[in-house]
Formats: structure tokens, sequence, C-alpha cells
């Protein structure tokens, strides 16, 4: 039981390369901007996507061979899918879209009717068999989107954003009554995702796809630990800048100097924490030996912390409390200094 | 105002100037209910064929994408902008005795299509059928094509798509686009009259049998022109419920 994947294709400005491979009962979360490829890779591992290069094979099946021209059709894929905005069949009841699969894997009327009741009973939605889908709240749409994507009984299920459509408040006691259900599932997974959060709790194995290609692939550990990408670096909230490691410190891409406590030489990802980060208003006096002059760009308050974005050589993002904003004046922006302890600072090779 | 009146006053005067105590022996004449018969075949039947082969035109323009597609496109909606009277002359050099497949039918099966009541059907379905697939193709593109993608994942054959998913979700359109291309193929003139003539109890539709009325017993066709007006505002009313009302 295992999922190799290894295609290219195109699809207008998107030029999508990746190649990452599944063991049984896996699950792989893929993160990655808008326009990464994301969906289209989900698409292409569906069937409803042509590849241009490359293969997929599912349990020693061959679903894709570009160069043997192999292309299995959606409908004979042991795939089954849970859209982004579920796309529930408005014209058939909530039993009837549950039970359709099992309709089109030749399951008689009848018994596809009973097996679509067995799930409606398991998700708690029995008292809805009957209505149409868009008089649901979205978490139950999306429990008989997973229902009905389950049903067929897939050997890998393909998550396309599951929590995106609900709102806020919802999302978490959502996700949690989806990891329920799917602790029930012996297939391999791969979610889609823009959440950081349910990357990690939701899958063994992220993969971080940006403009097409993976930038990225490890345990959600690895990969918040040493982000080697401005997109995961931001979903996580440190920064990430790129030097030189030297004898004498660290010289940064953009311009600027570091030192670290410990850093490698060469070509090297540096990662602060914007806690890490103290501002003044005045020239510190004293050890720091990391200390810079920049411009206050921005101020956002997330949650009992407050974010200062600092445009200097290099730019950082600072976090604080209200009260060092009020006591420094922060609102009105205008020049700081920057300053950061150097046992502070990690390094990793690029 | 003066639009409204425009609108008003012709209806007005079908009214005031029919003579009404004559409509029940008007209408039952025999040469009247033949053409009130033959109206409602061809007009059903035409809208049946378009149906049948209107659809699946309208799925191939909205979902599919070919070389000269648009080009196929525009010609297959031409008549609906043509004068129909031109639109017959095309079928007659088409389907008639010297026409390009008509010699070949009448050479090789002896079928011979113009002046029959199948080439009344014929002139309606070419006038009318452009709008049933132009009021599908547009119901199918507003239609979500992901739902046909869902549907393929489920383990639906593209024929089953069509038929549980895609045929469902476009029927109001295809209902709405039956009833306009309907009312068209009922009230078609010129096409019928140049294709199929005007030969009482085998190709003589309402219209035409108003337009030979009115030449002879102009109140008869005063009568018959009152009954299709009844007919299009029946149409009109079961269209409105969903379609003509202002948003």
């Amino acid at each position: 039981m295992s999922l190799t994947v290894d295609l290219g294709l195109r699809l207008g400005l998107l030029d999508l390369a990746a190649a990452f491979e599944l063991e049984a009962n896996q699950s792989l979360a893929i993160v990655g901007p808008n326009g990464a490829g994301k969906t289209t890779l989900l698409r292409a591992l569906a069937g409803l996507e042509p590849i241009a290069s490359g293969h997929i094979e599912l349990d020693g099946q061959v679903l894709n061979d570009a160069a043997a021209g192999v292309h299995v059709l959606p409908e004979h894929r042991p795939v089954g899918v849970v859209f982004q905005d579920y796309l529930l069949f408005p014209h058939m009841s909530v039993l009837d879209n549950i039970a359709f699969g099992p309709r089109c894997r030749g399951l008689a009327t009848r018994a596809a009717r009973q097996s679509a009741w067995a799930w409606l009973e398991r998700l708690g939605l029995a008292a809805h068999a009957e209505e149409r889908p868009g008089r649901l709240s979205g978490g139950q749409q999306q429990k008989v989107a997973l229902a009905r994507a389950l049903a067929g009984g897939p050997r890998l299920l393909l998550l396309d954003e599951p929590t995106a459509a609900l709102d806020a408040s919802a999302r978490a006691s959502v996700r949690r009554e989806l990891m329920e259900h799917l602790g029930n599932f012996a297939g391999m997974r791969i979610l889609i995702t823009h959440d950081p959060l349910e990357a990690v709790t939701m899958s063994d194995r992220l993969v971080v796809l940006e403009g097409g290609r993976i930038v990225q692939a490890g345990s959600g550990e690895e990969v918040t630990q040493r982000p080697r990408s401005d997109y995961v670096a931001d979903l996580i909230g440190v920064n990430l800048l790129r030097g030189l490691g030297t004898d004498d410190g660290i010289v940064l891409d953009g311009g600027g100097q570091l030192f670290a406590g410990r850093a490698e030489r060469g070509p090297i990802f540096v990662v602060i924490h914007p806690r890490a980060v103290a501002l003044y208003r005045l020239r510190p006096e004293g050890t720091p030996r990391n200390v810079w002059p920049g411009r206050v760009t921005a101020v956002d308050l997330h949650a009992e912390r407050v974010r200062v974005r600092v445009e200097g050589s290099p730019p950082i993002v600072a976090e604080i409390t209200p009260e060092s904003v009020r006591a420094l004046d922060l609102g009105a922006g205008g020049e700081v200094w920057v300053s950061v302890k150097a046992s502070e600072i990690s390094t990793y090779p690029r | 105002m003066v639009a409204i009146a425009f609108f008003m006053l012709p209806l007005v005067g079908l009214l005031v100037r029919s003579p009404w105590p004559d409509s029940w022996q008007e209408l039952s004449d025999p040469q009247t209910l033949d053409a009130v018969r033959l109206s409602l075949f061809a007009s059903l039947t035409s809208t049946a064929v378009a149906i049948v082969l209107g659809v699946p035109l309208a799925w191939l323009y909205a979902r599919t994408s070919f070389p000269g597609r648009s080009l196929l496109r525009a010609l297959t909606t031409l008549p609906m902008v043509l004068p129909p009277v031109v639109g017959g002359i095309a079928l007659l050099l088409a389907f008639g005795r010297n026409g390009l497949l008509g010699a070949w039918l009448e050479a090789a099966f002896g079928i011979s299509l113009p002046f029959t009541p199948a080439a009344v059907v014929m002139s309606e379905t070419f006038v009318a059928m452009p709008l049933l697939v132009l009021t599908v193709e547009s119901g199918l593109r507003s239609m979500d094509g992901r739902l046909e993608d869902a549907a393929r994942t489920l383990g639906a054959s593209r024929w089953t798509v069509f038929r549980r998913v895609t045929l469902p979700l476009v029927a109001p359109s295809v209902a709405a686009g039956a009833v306009l291309c309907w009312a068209r193929a009922l009230g078609e003139f010129g096409a019928t009259i140049t294709f199929a003539g005007n030969f009482p109890g085998q190709t003589q539709t309402m219209p035409l049998d108003i337009y030979i009325a009115l030449q002879t017993n102009p109140g008869a066709s005063f009568i018959l022109s009152l009954a299709m007006l009844a007919i299009s505002i029946v149409v009109l009313i079961g269209l409105g419920r969903r379609w003509l009302r202002p948003t």
C-alpha cells in the first residue's frame, strides 16, 4: 500500500512539477500560497487533470504514465475527494448524495441507500436524510461531503481545504469531528490547507508547495522548526533571512550583518523569533552586538501581543507588549533601533 | 406611454374588431381545424426534435473546446437572425428535389421532402432550435462544472454524469428553451411557406391559414389570430413564473 507521485504539467501560468511518496495509512498535508498549484496537484491525482510528464502509481496500479500514454479515468480510480466548497449535488437529498458513489460503483439502489443510511447514522445526520444539502449548516455539509467521498471505499482520500469554507468559530469543532471520522479510514490521506495548525495536527508529513515546486518536505516539526520558504515563515510567524556564514558573522543577502552564537559557514537560513526582537527609540547602550536602525512601517495587534514591522537592513518583525508600544509611542511610527541577542539567532544550511 | 400604446393598441384592436358571434363557426371550420391540428403537431414535434438534437449540441458548445467551435456555433445560431424566407430557400436547396441531399434522397429512397408535413417540421426546427440551444448553453455555462468533476470522482461515467447531474441541474433551462422554441415554431411562417408550401390539410399551419384567410375572409383571420394570441398568453404566463418576472 503506497502512493508514488512524480508528475509535471502546465496549466495556464502554472508550471507544476512535484514528486513525493506516501506509505500505507500515512497522511500528508500540502501547504502553500494561493496559485502554488495545490488544487491542480489534487485534481491530477483524482484524474481530473491530465499530466504532461511523469507517473502516478497507487498500490502498484498505474494511474498515470505520461510516457506510455496511460490515463486512468477519474471514475475508475480508487480515489475519494472532499472538495473545497463540498460540491454536494443540490438537486439530490443528503441520502442520495451519499448513495451516489456506491450506486455508480455498481451497488443496487437499495443497498446503496442502506449504506448511505449507515453513514448518516454514524455522523448523527439521520434526521436530515431527506433534506436538500443546501438546508444544512456548513459543518453538516462538510460531514456529508466526507461521507460521500468515503462511501465508495477509496484507498486514497483527498481533502481540499476542508475547513476553509467555515467561519472561524465552527472550524475547531469541525476539525475535531473530521479527525474522529478520519480515524476509521484505513487508506492514505492527502490534505490541502492554508492553516498551519490544521497541517500539523491532521497529518504525519508536510509538503510545502510554492510556484509549482516543492520547496520543503518533512514532518510538521521539521518544517516549522526550520522553515525554508518565506511562506512557511510567515505562516508560523518567524523572521526568515538568507545569508552567508563567515568568520566575521553572517553577511545577509539583502544587506546588513548579524552575529549568532553559533553559525554554520556558507549559505544559510537565519531564523529570528519576533519575541526575541527588542525595539528602542534611542540607540541602546551595553552588550548586544546586533543593533541596527530602522523605520516602523506597520503595527498590528495580535491577541495580547503587538507585531511591529520595521524597515531596515535587515527588515524585521518584532513582537512586543502593548505597554511597550505605548511607552515608545510606536503608534506614530518613526525611527527606532532594533536589537537582537546573538543567542536568539538560529541558523541552518541552505 | 407611446411605447405602451404602441404595443397595446393592436391587441385592443384585435379584441374589439373580431366578429365574436361567428367565432365558434369559424373555429370549427374543417380547414381551420386541420391547420390547428397540423400546427400543434408540427410545433410539438419540432420542439421534441430540437430537445433531442439541441441539448447535446449545447453541451458540446458549453463543455468542450475544439478548433472552429465559435465559427460552428455562429453558423448554427444563424437561423435565428436569418430572414425565415431565406432559411426556407436554403432548406429547399439542400433538401428539395434538386437539392444537395434531396436529389440523392429521391434517387436512392424515393423520398421527397418538400411540400410535406415533414417539411413543416423541418422548417420550424431549423428556425426555432437555435433558441433552445442558446438557452440550454447559457444554463450549462452558469452551472458549476465542478459538480460534474465531483460526480466523476464518485465513479460516474460521462453518460451517468450527464443523466444524473448535468441534465437535472439544467432542466429549468431546457424547459425554458423548449417553450421559447415551441412558441417560435408555432408562429413560423416564412420558412414554412417557402419549403413546405401551403396545402390545406398537408402543410397549411395556423399562421399560413390566417394569412390566406385575411385575403378572403378577414373575420376568420381575426378569430384565428385571437386563438394564437391566447396561446401566446398562456406561454407567457407559464414562463413568467420563473423567467420574465423583473428582478
